[in-house]
């Protein structure tokens, strides 16, 4: 098998997940109650899109089609939608999407030279995944975290002050899951989650504290 | 006031009766203008004369000032402002500014702008020599770029449905492809994607762009991004010409542009008739034009030693009177059966139903093919028209689905449903695509209609059909002007019926009983009679049916037809049902087919099957080899629509003109001159030599036809057609503040540049005034009854008690017997399907649907295949789970005999038979297992595998 038809492989194994690529049921009851939160139903597209993100990594055909069923809107208007925005992928991404800010605090701290180290260390350029399926690499604009510039996102979680060592260090920790805690799945969010908690009726202390470490780790 | 309304050709229904309250009165280029106090700045300027560039604007879609390329200068209390005129109401004293410096200035951005990223394709782009975008550069353009830069790019084309490709680069985003299929035809499979200059019109990864309207989206598209597959490539506007003509393939009867290019049929546009189709077309009818280029005859045929060879059209014509003239000497009217005609104009029907009646004297006459209901109901009944319809309030479909059957109408329908415009009320028995915007639907089994109607009709009932719910029932008798407080005299005020066969299985019977009690019940209801042929209208109306002749009268008014034809048929005459089956008792000597093809086209496939094998005489007048014809003893090749001139008559009773623009393919002759041939043979010659000659012999005898002939049709201001009988039918567009756009070259940008260079016919509409003006015959102006046509009163309006339909036979004590549906889609395998190669792909296979109750007692699960027998015969089709389908009903489709994907499954079986020896042939032909002559067809079923272990 060369590499290409390796990569291939693996990217197709995501493409098809286990399931059929929906909703699970837990995901269900957690859209519906979503939905229940609007006057119209067509608004909750986007916190359903990180939903479905949120359970298989990236936005699969088969969500976008369940979304679409759910809101009463066309398929096409869901995937239309979601193509607005970078941060929802409609291809399966690695287990860790690292956003790399190129904006200018961050280009002025070394980002491009940090990017070009990750690329040397991941062995990829901007935009792909590597062929253990671990590691996507994009580049972000300014993420709002300017005083740690370069900085970067691991599934949305911060890391600044780095160069290419501490880089290093970073990929090792996802790699052996040391930084399991810290770094959920690709595609949570836990703010989806949140207003879920809120609406079961838990109070925002719960809710706070029901962010990442418990819901994420499924 | 310079310029009024009043004056103005284009009437705008209202604004005569309160002048002060509707209409305002504004500034449009210095010039004192007076407007609809509903219109759009860009409508009330086009009206006066004054050409506001656009490109997102589109005169039957709601604006959206997507594109600004509409951009003038408004008075405002601040001052003028430059804003989108497509997205502004006019207002009392608005001051315009079409073409000051500052909106020529503002339009030029636009267009630069638009510019910038749109390729240099011009040369390769279909749309190049008829593209707005070109047109309006060249008219309201910088002419100059300052961008320098690399535009952007993007794999080309991309192929977005199975007829559509889409070239992105070429999109300027204005949305109207986007809106029509969400807003008008109610397919929303195409949105915008991405974002910034990276913007693209997409279909999401799952689903293409397959909606049955995706045509109108290339059509109004304002630059070359989407393009047809049938079209791409094929001409260039400059060579094209056209000839403005009318759809024969469903009775809707749109208006639409044939253009040629070399000979050749290349493509049909639909033009903007605000009466029928509004510039839209289905698909089918869109791309139907390439079935001209296939399967054809070419020369007479005749059978020779069994096979059917070449003659010439003497001899094949001397073999016909020949045959003709043994039929006639065996003495009795029933010797001679003609079936069809509703794929013929109007002018060859009437000269074929003189032949056949007048001449041949024959009983056995009838254009429909047995699917529809009885032909002097549905012309005696007080018809509507399709705007009325359209905006009645409230419509009660109790018939098949007008998206497969009549596509246009469920377009003219959508809008107006999902604007919330209409009450629709569905009595039919499986869901129809109009379904989830019905404020209520009855689920009728087959059988069950009469019964159902009887009781929604019957306010003392307090149930009906599966309505149970008191407080649901209250409110449908409401919608239908049915509650108790109303007057008798008005019931079915603004209430239309479309009525038609929703279910080939089941008989007529219940439809027509139900129709009548309808019409008996509810004074003011009108109707819209869903018979789906071609020009089955125009065909009854000339007489080719039982009991019926020109003009819209029966038997019983026949003087003055008989005046000129000499004689009729003295007996009650027949419909194809009992014509075929006396044909399969040997009893008919000769049966002339007109054009139609029972052995694809008929429900009960047993029945043809005998008629063909116990007919001594087939006689086939038939433009494509289709599978009767192939059977037939002589065939003679006719013209298609886009080679043959004359009239034809729609839904609504609107007579419109077809034109011809190409020529006939070799020895292809139009219906009438055979017909005309074949009595000179016979020596009683109709002494008739020209379409005009036998349309004014229409417009002389034909009651309903009064005054309506092909030469006063061609007068440019009926173009559009008129309604029959005149002045009868008085159409008026309620609340309609559209008008068209004659100024209007981007609305359907094809149309406009072929006028230009030369085409014989400009296309157009004629304004609602025009018909409501009213014509008078000699007679004055009289109302349908007066002029004795098919009276309802003369059919017997039976009871229930009568009919003891009432209740139904209970389904065969084994519980393995569901009731069939069968009906039909839009794609069957019809002649213009098979022969069109862009459509055939599009047929799609046999299937049986089942409710999920059904399909697990019977132990099927979707995909699965299944065994089907009724009336001793069995076919095979593949198990669909339709979750809202009532229990008790099985669904199949007509004409589909695509084997597809059943081919592995049938193949095996293929091989079980030739070892087991076992009797018959498997089929997913669904006509088989009907009884022409039954109530309802029952069938059972059991999992295909299983049976064939249990052999
Ligand atoms: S494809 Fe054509 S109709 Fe659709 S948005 Fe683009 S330019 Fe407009
Ligand atoms: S709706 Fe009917 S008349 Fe109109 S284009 Fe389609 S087939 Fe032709
Ligand atoms: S510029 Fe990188 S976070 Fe703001
Ligand atoms: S914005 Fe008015 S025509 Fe597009």
């Amino acid at each position: 098998m060369t590499e290409k038809d390796n990569y291939l492989a693996k990217i197709l194994e995501r493409k098809q997940p286990s399931d059929d690529g929906g909703f699970s049921e837990e995901g269900l009851e957690r859209a519906k109650a979503l939905i229940s939160l609007y006057p119209k139903k067509r608004s909750a597209l986007i916190p359903l899109c990180h939903l479905a993100q949120g359970e298989h990594g990236w936005l699969t055909e088969r969500s976008m089609e369940e979304i679409a069923e759910l809101l009463e809107i066309s398929v096409a208007e869901v995937s239309g939608t979601a193509s607005f925005y970078d941060m929802l992928h409609l291809e399966p991404v690695g287990n860790y999407v690292i956003s790399v800010c190129t904006n200018i605090a961050c280009m002025l701290g070394g980002a491009y030279e940090l990017l070009e180290s990750i690329e040397e260390r991941l062995g990829i350029s901007v935009g792909q995944t590597t062929l253990d399926m671990q590691f996507t690499l994009e580049e972000a604009e300014c993420l709002g975290a300017c005083d740690t510039a370069p900085c970067l996102q691991v599934n949305s979680r911060f890391f600044g002050n780095l160069d290419a060592v501490a880089f290093d260090k970073l990929v090792t920790d996802l790699a052996s899951g040391a930084l399991a805690g810290v770094v959920p799945p690709h595609g949570v969010l836990s703010r989806v989650q949140r207003v879920f908690s809120l609406m079961s009726g838990e109070q925002g202390e719960a809710a706070a504290s029901n962010t990442d470490e418990t819901l994420g780790q499924k | 006031m310079t310029d009024t309304v009043k004056n103005d050709s284009h009437d705008i229904a209202g604004a005569e009766a309160q002048p002060d309250s509707d209409t305002v009165s504004l500034i449009i280029d210095g010039r004192q203008v007076t407007a609809h106090k509903d219109e759009l700045l860009i409508e009330a300027a086009e009206r006066h004369g004054i050409f506001i560039p656009r490109f997102c604007y589109h005169p039957h879609m709601d604006p959206v000032g997507m594109c600004r390329m509409c951009l003038v200068e408004v008075s405002s209390p601040r001052g003028f402002s430059l804003q989108p005129s497509c997205y502004l109401k006019v207002q009392e004293n608005m001051e315009v500014k079409t073409s000051s410096e500052k909106a020529k200035r503002a339009q030029e951005g636009v267009l630069e702008l638009l510019l910038i990223n749109h390729p240099l394709d011009c040369p390769v782009c279909d749309k190049g020599g008829e593209c707005p975008l070109q047109d309006q550069d060249m008219s309201h353009g910088p002419g100059e770029s300052r961008f320098i830069e690399e535009k952007r790019h993007f794999d080309k084309p991309v192929e977005i449905g199975p007829l559509t490709y889409l070239d992105r680069e070429r999109c300027i985003q204005c949305a109207r492809c986007t809106r029509f299929a969400a807003e008008i035809a109610g397919d929303p499979q195409i949105d915008f994607a991405g974002r910034g200059d990276q913007t693209i019109v997409a279909t999401s990864p799952t689903q293409p762009f397959d909606s049955y309207f995706s045509g109108n989206t290339v059509q109004i598209c304002p630059v070359g991004a989407l393009t047809s597959k049938a079209y791409r490539f094929k001409s260039r506007p400059w060579d094209l010409e056209q000839a403005e003509t009318t759809c024969m393939l469903c009775s809707v009867g749109c208006r639409q542009a044939a253009q040629s290019s070399a000979g050749a049929l290349v493509r049909y546009l639909g033009i903007d008739d605000v009466n029928v189709n509004q510039s839209w077309l289905c698909d089918k009818g869109r791309y139907s034009f390439e079935a001209l280029q296939n399967g054809r005859i070419l020369a007479p045929l005749a059978r020779h030693q069994g096979r059917l060879e070449p003659v010439r059209w003497a001899d094949a014509l001397a073999d016909v009177t020949a045959g003709i003239r043994s039929a006639l000497s065996k003495g009795g009217n029933d010797q001679i059966a003609v079936i069809g005609g509703s794929k013929f104009v109007n002018e060859d029907a009437y000269l074929w139903a003189r032949l056949a009646k007048g001449v041949l004297g024959s009983e056995l006459v009838d254009a429909s093919m047995g699917d529809d209901f009885n032909a002097e109901l549905a012309l005696a009944l007080p018809r509507a028209t399709i705007n009325e319809t359209v905006n009645a309030k409230t419509v009660v479909l109790v018939s098949a689905d007008p998206k497969e059957e009549l596509p246009v109408l469920y377009l003219r329908l959508y809008p107006q449903l999902a604007k919330g415009k209409i009450n629709l009320i569905e009595i039919t028995p499986t869901r129809t695509s109009l379904s989830s915007l019905a404020k209520a639907r009855i689920d009728v089994r087959p059988g069950e209609l009469f019964s159902v109607i009887d009781d929604l009709l019957d306010t003392t009932k307090d149930t009906a059909g599966t309505i149970k719910d008191a407080l649901q029932l209250q409110n449908v008798r409401e919608m239908l002007t049915l509650s108790d407080t109303g007057s008798q005299e008005d019931r079915g005020q603004g209430v239309v019926f479309v009525i038609g066969r929703s279910n080939l299985a089941e008989s007529p019977v219940y439809l027509e009983e139900s129709v009548k009690l309808i019409a008996a019940k509810m004074a003011k209801a009108k109707f819209l009679p869903a018979l789906r042929r071609g020009n089955i209208f125009g065909a009854l109306d000339m007489g080719l049916a039982p009991n019926l002749l020109p003009g819209r009268v029966n038997k019983d008014y026949g003087d003055i037809v008989r005046r000129k034809w000499g004689t009729l048929p003295e007996a009650n005459s027949h419909g194809t049902t009992e014509i075929l089956s006396r044909c399969a008792k040997g009893e008919v000597s000769v049966l002339i087919l007109l054009a139609s093809d029972p052995l694809s086209d008929f429900f009960d496939q047993s029945l043809v099957e005998k008629a063909f094998e116990n007919t001594p005489f087939i006689v086939a007048l038939a433009s494509h080899e289709d599978p009767s014809a192939m059977r037939a003893d002589v065939v003679l090749p006719i013209c298609h629509l886009g080679e043959m001139n004359g009239t034809v008559t729609n839904i609504e009773g609107r007579v419109s003109t077809v034109n011809q623009k190409v020529m006939p393919p070799a020895l292809a002759r139009q219906p009438w001159i055979i017909a005309s041939d074949i009595a000179r043979l016979l020596d009683e010659p109709f002494g008739l030599s020209s379409l005009e000659e036998i349309s004014s012999e229409i417009s002389e005898i034909a009651l309903a036809y009064k005054g309506v002939s092909l030469s006063s049709l061609r007068a440019s201001s009926r173009r559009d057609g008129v309604v029959v009988p005149l002045g009868v039918t008085g159409v008026s567009i309620k609340g309609s503040k559209r008008t068209t756009a004659l100024l209007d070259p981007i609305a359907t940008p094809g149309i406009a540049s072929a006028e230009e260079q030369g085409a014989p016919m400009k296309s157009g509409y004629i304004p609602e005034s025009f018909i409501t003006a009213g014509e008078t015959d000699e007679a004055g102006r009289t109302s349908l009854k007066e002029r004795s046509l098919v009276s309802i009163d003369t059919l017997t309006l039976k009871g229930k008690q009568d009919m003891g339909l009432g209740v139904m036979p209970e389904p065969k004590s084994d519980k393995h017997t569901l009731r069939l549906v069968l009906k039909r889609d839009l794609y069957d395998m019809s002649t213009t399907v098979l022969n069109s190669p862009t459509m055939t792909p599009l047929v799609d296979e046999q299937e049986i649907s089942l409710s999920k109750a059904d399909a697990e007692r019977f132990s099927l699960t979707e995909g699965s295949l299944a065994k089907i027998a009724a009336n001793d015969q069995q076919i095979v089709a593949k198990v669909k789970i339709d979750s809202l389908l009532r229990a008790g009903v099985a669904v199949l489709k007509a004409n589909k005999e695509i084997v597809g994907s059943y081919d592995a499954a049938l193949t095996k079986s293929e091989d079980d038979k030739a070892t087991e020896d076992s009797g018959d042939q498997i089929t997913t032909r669904a006509e088989l297992l009907i009884d022409a002559f039954g109530l309802v067809t029952e069938v059972s079923i059991e999992p295909h595998d299983s049976a064939k272990e249990s052999r």
